[in-house]
């Protein structure tokens, strides 16, 4: 049975600048908009001078380091950073090089001496392996590479000198803005949920069925072409739309919050998840624990929203996590809605026990967590001795339908 | 048209889920992307709508204007289409890049068109062999996000249902010259029966199955489709193959019977979203395209 649906467009909320809920800290600009009329600031990326005024020149957040000041737009390409790990597509087959689109302004090259020969062969490159580039990589094929150096014209060298980097097999890619990916330690991640992701920093994203066998990775140039289980395939088209629905609403995508919006969906049918009812809703369902947004525009919209508003009880909470604060100073907030006493328990503890929440996730999220009282004893202020930030946490409103821990913690700096 | 480059393992990817009838994002081979419907959405025009159908964005306009009727139709009007491919869809519209894509669209339309029943063309002669009304149909083409011919034409339709055409009458004086009078009620307009007017349906052949509504990914991975304009009773009016490869009679067939039960629902589809944002009336906050 054909199913269709059609809906009316529904109209995006406007934010006002005092939306925020971190009162009023993120500074949020449009193109045009005078950010600061002193002289004395530096003019870093995305903004220009004009009559004496510091003006922006893209749509996002500002930044300031000491006198300098920066606008990180939400909506972007990619600028590569030494290290970055992308994914990428070839372009072109040239002399001793590929070029990849990897989102970025220029063309990224992949140089035949930066990446490894099938096999892992060490060795000079010779005539014969440049006639046979087009056999390792042809055109439309994806590869997953780390940018080993940027040009001044900003454009990006990759090198797969990895087993992990090389050509791409099965699978799914999502295109995103880059500055929806949160910086990690690893962007390779094999979700508990049946499928493994990587996330490119560029905003590409590969949805790919977990390998079997990862001793035997060569690179990538053993593809394997065999019909992916349907059980996969149902995964992979789940984790792409959660993946799409967390794009939609502007909410940075990591292995936590994917895995997050992934469990919330469950419930739901693998193609309604993009339809926009469901599309609006499933960030904030009830069952769904933590968000993690971009910037304060989405953080507001979501404090506007009515199903979290009328519950009466303060249900956001703004987590700071030592590990965390790098990431808040780089200008995301870190922010966990926490609508019932087992996602917040989880959540606490991923933040607590001084550990990546995705690396708690992989292993600790689905076995028994710790009790409550885990999480009470955590709160006692023992960490102003380690010279760390206060933390509190207290259980709040004891609702009919389900109870809301709600966890505050000082964001004040310390000196140390 | 815009089409996207992909490698082998990502085709195959797809082609196999085609056949388990589990596409990419979790639709089987008989699902619509949500689409999203708005009209009036252009004030200087008699009618107009924006369809959005996952990327692909369309925006139709309909502007009724006086012309005289056309020499073997002396007692009807006639729809004039025109399709312009914007290249903020993609570079490769860029100066006169887009031209063919839209007469070929164009075209299409005057096909899906060409039937009696589909628009009650008599309704818009406002004096035989003098003056009729010509209903110029201008679709923009804004993004490309796959299945353009089906978005188009529900576009078409949504922007006909949406066009209203002032009432005028003929007035005769005794030396018999006529003289026209427009009604002097802005409101006191004629619309469209827009009951009979078909919708195309796109079916892509992709491994051994068939698809509606692919996206480009899918299009990529697909050799030849069949274009099959739809009433809302399913009646089959029109049928075009595209692309390159080939099909074999018994797939058109069955490509056929899926496309107008497909093509039925669609109808009640956008039928009911017509109505509902008719029912909504003023009350509704226009979204355009700033939304």
């Amino acid at each position: 049975m054909a199913a269709i649906t059609m809906r009316l467009p529904v109209a995006r909320k406007a934010v006002g600048p005092s939306a925020s809920s971190r009162g009023g800290e993120k500074h949020l600009v449009a193109p045009g908009d005078t950010i600061t009329t002193d002289t004395g600031y530096m003019r870093g990326h995305g903004t220009y001078v004009d009559e004496e005024k510091l003006i922006a020149s893209v749509a996002g957040a500002v930044e300031r380091v000491n006198k300098l000041v920066c606008v990180k737009a939400l909506k972007t390409r990619y600028n590569g950073e030494v290290g970055d790990i992308v994914v990428g597509r070839i372009t072109e087959v040239q002399q001793k090089r590929w070029k990849v689109e990897t989102n970025s302004r220029l063309d990224s090259v992949l140089l035949l001496s930066s990446m490894n020969l099938p096999g892992g062969e060490l060795r000079r490159r010779s005539a014969e392996d440049e006639l046979a580039m087009r056999d390792y990589l042809q055109e439309g094929d994806l590869i997953s590479a780390e940018v080993q150096s940027v040009f001044s014209d900003g454009a990006v060298s990759l090198h797969t000198r990895s087993l992990k980097y090389g050509k791409l097999g099965q699978g799914v890619l999502v295109q995103v803005s880059p500055s929806l990916v949160k910086r990690q330690k690893t962007h390779f991640h094999d979700l508990p949920c049946g499928a493994s992701v990587i996330l490119g920093n560029n905003g590409f994203i590969w949805i790919y069925p977990t390998p079997e066998q990862k001793d035997e990775e060569a690179g990538g140039f053993t593809t394997n072409l065999e019909p992916v289980p349907l059980s996969e395939r149902e995964v992979i088209s789940r984790l792409r739309n959660c993946i799409v629905a967390l794009v939609t609403q502007k909410l940075m995508l990591f292995d936590t919050s994917i895995l997050y919006c992934y469990e919330a969906s469950l419930p739901h049918q693998i193609k309604d998840i993009l339809k926009l009812e469901l599309l609006l809703l499933i960030p904030f369902k009830q069952d769904l624990t933590c968000l993690f947004t971009v910037s304060s525009v989405q953080s507001s919209s979501v404090s506007r929203l009515p199903g979290i508003v009328h519950r009466g009880a303060l249900n956001i909470a703004s987590l700071q996590h030592p590990t965390e604060r790098s990431a808040h100073e780089a200008g995301s907030d870190f922010i966990h809605i926490c609508m019932d006493r087992n996602s917040a328990k989880r959540a606490a503890h991923s933040c607590f026990m001084g550990q990546q929440p995705g690396k708690v996730l992989g292993d600790q999220r689905r076995p028994s967590l710790p009790a409550l009282h885990f999480i009470k004893g955590a709160g006692k202020k023992e960490s102003s001795r380690h010279g760390g930030p206060h933390c509190n946490v207290f259980v709040e409103h004891e609702g009919p339908k389900k109870s809301c821990a709600v966890f505050s913690k000082d964001t004040e700096r310390d000196p140390m | 048209m815009a089409s996207v480059v992909l490698s082998e393992p990502e085709k195959l990817y797809i082609v196999h889920g085609v056949q388990e009838d589990l596409r990419v994002d979790g639709r089987g081979c008989e699902d619509y992307r949500c689409a999203e419907v708005e009209t009036d959405v252009v004030s200087n025009t008699s009618g107009s709508a924006r369809v959005k159908l996952g990327h692909t964005d369309i925006l139709v306009g309909v502007k009724a204007e006086m012309g005289t009727p056309k020499l073997e139709k002396p007692d009807e009007g006639y729809l004039e289409f025109f399709v312009d491919c914007s290249a903020n869809a993609t570079p490769e519209f860029e100066g006169r890049g887009g031209e063919e894509l839209g007469t070929e669209i164009a075209n299409t339309l005057y096909r899906v068109f060409s039937s009696e029943s589909s628009v009650d063309l008599k309704s818009l002669c406002i004096n035989p062999r003098e003056h009729c009304w010509v209903l110029y149909v201008d679709v923009l083409l804004l993004e490309c996000g796959g299945n353009l011919f089906d978005a188009i034409s529900i576009a078409v339709k949504a922007a006909l249902f949406n066009t209203r055409i002032p009432k005028v009458r003929v007035l005769e004086d005794e030396e018999g010259s006529k003289e026209i009078e427009l009604s002097d009620d802005p409101y006191d307009c004629i619309r469209l029966n827009v009951d009979d007017v078909p919708c195309i349906v796109t079916l892509s052949k992709i491994g051994y199955r068939h698809v509606v509504d692919a996206t480009l990914q899918e299009e990529a991975c697909s050799l030849a489709s069949l274009l099959i304009s739809v009433t809302s009773k399913g009646a089959l009016t029109s049928m075009k193959k595209v692309g390159k490869g080939s099909l074999d009679p018994e797939s058109i067939f069955e490509m056929m019977e899926t496309g107008k039960r497909v093509g039925k629902s669609l109808h009640i589809a956008l039928q009911k979203i017509l109505d509902e944002e008719e029912s909504l009336g003023t009350s509704r906050q226009k979204v355009g395209f700033l939304g």
